[in-house]
């Protein structure tokens, strides 16, 4: 299944920090919930591992990541990744574009334009709840993102789980918000 | 047959006695595959791709061997040494046990583990670590063929494309020349998508290998123990498996409708693995493995044409379809046709000619197809017509009841030669479709639409006239690995009378038990609750081809009336021995010969039985037995018209079937509860289909329609109330005269319904809608104009 996940939010900093952050695989992945990052693999790809849980379903994703294009001139960055489910129960690729807008002093827009394909268990059960999971999963990586650039890294967010990875009932609970959320709206007569 | 020949006592044939089988099924006292437990039994659970197409770069089992209950884990390449990796398939294909160096189709096998309890091989199959390097996925069978699709099976030598072949029937020329002299084509494109049987019991087996005696035992859930244990031993005869060492059994099975006639992987491992390890090994299915990786029913891409005039005469068919066979043609197919009987497409109504071809591809699907609960193909075919007959009425805007009256095989043209070289038995379609609609009312039912259309309410009317091809079948069309489709009886009567008839089919809850039972009543007197019926034991059963096809009554039931018959003619003998005349001077009534005008001089079969025995005349072996195989002459054609009556909810494009009346033609009937039983059950299951199920795949190959949650098997709730009818024209050629009726309203159900939801809707430009019919297409259908 495919997924498109486009996304547009603001920083509290500036958008040379913002830059250097986001071009740092290392870095990023210290805001991605269940995100391990493992080694420099050297011509801008990086090897990281990701553990998600969903309901009963623990995967662990062993990936690379590769900075495809960084074009620092125009503030622009493509990115592709690609997992595999270490013991063989599925895979995902991503393909993501990426922009930094500066909007004032301390002020930076980061835009995302992302396609994930994912293939195995995850898309075959979890296809009813992976936008909700990836609705998740980005709040908590920009809240953590922010927290990191903006200095209030101590403000942990409530919902992360102790032992850092993307934890299930967190996710569960967001979603179901998100799918209850979506029912009310159409209740009330809102569109979507 | 408007009188029973029996007395209730005897039930015989047309008596609606209650079945045998079912004092241990409603108790719960059947004994299924899982229930058979085996001193030392060990289990085996399945490890399956998460990819759709993906090659294999290792397979790590060593975590998997360290847990404390796994007792071994097999591999592709454990199998390559017994040359069992690879298996044919009964379409002259081959398909993978497991799999050596790539996976083409999403939860293909790829290992089995072997343990000691359910809950450690379950355990076990988590820890094999299987690394993939994801491949191009073909989904989508139409690019199946594209230059650039890659090759599903580069296994195969000389396969350059994902085109497997190309079949055709009818006479081409001629039915083009009608087209292009007919005043009116209607075309449609109609997709029949993948469905599944969706038994309530799942797939498994229990094989036992005793390497003493070199005997192989294997209670398997199988429709056609005698054809699996033939085909064990001739691929299996290279490991020393020869078919007198080989026992199949088929004990209760819960649920077959096709779905368990294919030889699946995890037989083979299971079976594998009990000869290597001398130990008794248990394999069940868990639902997950039976939706996604057992074969699928249907997927067939049918571009259909109708020519006809415009005062409704049906000159001329044509239909070009394009068969999505997975990853390879593994089709439970009897027939010599690679499209089965799907030219049993110009259905109940006289087309001057007719043109079909179909062309089978490869796609990262599993293999399959069977036929859910039909002929090979019959559904897909009598969908495409009963489809295209309605559209053909929509465009000259005559009513559909008046445009099939009119072009329907009339009731003197039987035997009938269709255009496709089937040659039909017999057939009454006028009165079927007639009755139907007296039934239901048809004439105020379209009065009461009109006045609903009026108000802005949506109704429909849906008619299907099938007909039905079963019986598999007469050689000329039919075998299986060249083994004739014949079935057997064999009857034993005791010395005080009562018997045990035994069969080469199986019974899969059709109540065989007591409608075989019922044919030795009618034929012999012998009540049924006197004869014991067997089946499914290949060291016991007569040779057979198994339970499929409807072809239990068609092939086996009659060869019980031939055994009778055999049985009769003997009984004769020791009746005139025995009452001191000659057999020309005896008359059979049920139960008895007696002396012609002399009523009272009578001897029953009872008595017959026991001097068999006792006091047979000299010259004549003792006993009273008979053993019949009986090949038929023809297939038969059972038919029936349906007339469903759908409301639709124009807000959330729900469809409720509000009447649905049925009026079935299967030839004599056994037992008519019985019947009515199958033709409810049927009906669910055409319902099914037409409004709920499809087993999809996203462009990856993900299977999106594989766990209950998607894959929606209609409840009490959502299955209307059926209204049964019968009109009775024998089969000419049939020793009891009947049918089959098993599969008839699957087959009939789905375009009926199909008919009425586009009847409903009609009146906006709808023309046609692909089932399963959800309510999101419904309601598309009904806002498209609406919505900018």
């Amino acid at each position: 299944m495919k997924v498109e996940i486009s996304k547009t939010f603001d920083v509290n900093a500036p958008s040379k920090d913002v830059w250097d952050f986001m071009t740092d695989v290392k870095k990023v992945s210290t805001c991605i919930p269940g995100a391990e990052y493992l080694e420099d693999l050297g011509d801008n790809r990086h090897s990281v591992l990701l553990v998600v849980k969903v309901g009963p379903i623990k995967s662990k994703y062993r990936g690379e990541v590769y900075l495809k294009n960084i074009d620092e001139e125009k503030q622009i960055i493509e990115i592709e990744g690609k997992g595999t489910d270490i013991k063989g129960k599925g895979g995902a690729n991503m393909e993501l574009n990426g922009a930094i807008v500066a909007k004032e002093d301390n002020l930076t827009e980061v835009v995302g334009d992302s396609t994930v394909t994912i293939q195995g268990m995850l898309a075959q059960f979890g296809s009813r709840m992976v936008e909700d999971v990836s609705n998740q999963l980005f709040l908590q990586f920009t809240k953590s993102l922010s927290s990191k650039l903006e200095g209030t890294e101590e403000n942990k967010d409530v919902n992360d789980s102790e032992d850092n990875t993307l934890s299930g009932m967190a996710v569960a609970s967001a979603a179901l918000r998100g799918v209850s959320g979506r029912l009310m709206d159409k209740i009330k007569g809102k569109d979507e | 047959m408007s009188k029973c020949k029996t007395s209730p006592e005897v039930g015989g044939m047309g008596h609606s006695v209650k079945r045998k089988e079912d004092a241990r099924f409603i108790r719960g006292q059947g004994t299924y595959v899982d229930d058979v437990v085996r001193p030392g039994m060990v289990y085996m659970d399945i490890v399956r791709s998460p990819y759709a197409h993906a090659k294999i770069k290792s397979i790590n089992t060593e975590k998997a061997l360290a847990h404390p209950g796994v007792a071994a884990v097999i591999t592709g390449e454990t199998l390559k040494e017994y040359n069992l990796h690879m298996m044919p398939t009964l379409m002259s294909d081959t398909q993978m046990v497991l799999p050596i160096d790539k996976v083409c189709y999403q939860s293909q096998e790829v290992a089995a583990v072997i343990g000691t309890d359910r809950y450690s091989v379950a355990d076990g199959i988590e820890l094999v670590e299987v690394e993939y390097e994801p491949l191009p996925v073909v989904v989508d069978p139409f690019k199946a063929t594209d230059s650039d699709a890659p090759i599903i099976r580069d296994d195969k030598e000389g396969q350059e494309s994902n085109h497997i072949w190309h079949w055709e029937e009818g006479d081409k020329a001629a039915t083009e020349e009608i087209f292009n002299n007919s005043d009116v084509v209607v075309k449609e494109r109609i997709y029949i998508p993948r469905i599944h049987v969706a038994s309530i019991e799942t797939c498994g087996c229990v094989s036992e290998f005793d390497k003493a005696t070199g005997q192989l035992t294997v209670w398997m859930t199988t429709q056609a123990p005698h054809a699996i244990r033939t085909v064990l031993a001739l691929v299996a005869g290279h490991v020393g498996l020869q078919e007198d060492k080989i026992r199949v059994i088929s004990p209760d099975i819960g649920g077959g409708f096709g779905g368990k006639v294919p030889v699946y992987p995890g037989y083979v491992i299971a079976i594998a693995a009990s000869v290597v390890t001398g130990l008794p090994v248990k394999w069940i299915e868990d639902r997950r493995e039976n939706l996604q990786a057992d074969s699928f029913a249907r997927d067939y891409h049918m571009d259909c044409e109708i020519a006809a005039d415009k005062d409704g005469t049906l000159n001329g068919l044509r239909i070009k379809t394009l068969a999505d066979n997975g990853y390879a043609d593994a089709a439970a197919n009897p027939s010599k046709y690679p499209a089965g009987m799907f030219s049993i497409c110009t259905g109940s109504y006289d087309f001057k000619n007719a043109f079909v071809e179909v062309d089978g591809v490869y796609t990262n699907k599993p293999p399959g197809g069977v036929a859910y609960r039909c002929s090979f193909r019959v559904t897909e075919a009598v969908h495409a017509i009963e489809r295209m007959v309605d559209m053909v009425a929509d465009e000259i805007m005559m009513d559909a009841a008046e445009l099939r009256m009119k072009n329907f095989i009339p009731k003197d043209a039987f035997p009938y030669h269709s255009p496709t070289g089937w040659e039909y038995d017999s057939g009454d379609y006028h009165a079927a479709l007639q009755l139907a609609m007296d039934n239901i009312g048809y004439d105020e039912l379209l009065k009461e639409q009109k006045e609903k259309r009026e108000r802005g309410e949506f109704m429909g009317i849906g008619i299907c006239s099938f007909t039905e091809v079963v019986g598999a079948g007469p050689s000329k069309d039919f075998d299986i690995l060249g083994i004739k489709m014949f079935d057997s009886s064999e009857i034993r009567i005791h010395p005080t009378g009562k018997a045990i008839a035994r069969f080469g089919t199986k019974s899969q809850g059709q109540g065989h038990e007591t409608t075989y039972a019922q044919i030795i009543a009618e034929e012999l007197g012998i009540p049924f609750t006197d004869v014991s019926v067997e089946e499914g034991d290949t060291d016991t059963a007569p040779y057979g081809l198994g339970t499929y096809a409807s072809r239990s009554t068609p092939t086996a039931g009659a060869a019980a009336a031939m055994a009778c018959r055999k049985i009769k003619a003997k009984a004769k003998k020791i009746a005139a021995h025995l009452l001191e005349t000659s057999e020309e001077d005896l008359e059979w009534e049920v139960g008895k010969f007696s002396v012609k005008g002399v009523p009272d001089k009578a001897v029953t079969i009872q008595d017959i039985a026991f001097a068999a025995y006792t006091n047979h005349p000299q010259g004549l072996e003792a006993g009273l037995e008979a053993t019949h195989y009986y090949d038929p002459p023809n297939l038969t054609f059972p038919f029936g018209s349906y007339i469903a009556v759908v409301d639709i909810d124009s807000g959330t494009g729900e469809v409720k079937v509000r009447r649905f009346m049925a009026v079935d033609d299967c030839g004599n009937i056994i037992n008519p509860m019985i019947v009515e039983g199958q033709i409810h059950g049927g009906l669910t299951q055409g319902l099914a289909p037409a409004l709920y199920e499809e087993i999809s795949y996203d462009d990856e190959g993900n299977i999106t329609g594989g766990s209950f949650m998607e894959y929606l098997v209609p409840t009490a709730v959502e299955t209307p109330h059926w209204e049964t009818d019968k009109t009775i024209t024998p089969s000419p050629h049939h020793p009891i005269g009947a049918k089959g009726v098993g599969e008839s309203p699957t087959v009939g159900a789905p375009p009926a319904i199909v008919n009425a939801v586009v009847d409903a809707l009609s009146h906006l430009g709808v023309k046609h809608i692909d089932i399963p019919i959800t309510p999101e297409k419904v309601w598309r259908a009904i806002h498209k104009n609406e919505v900018a």
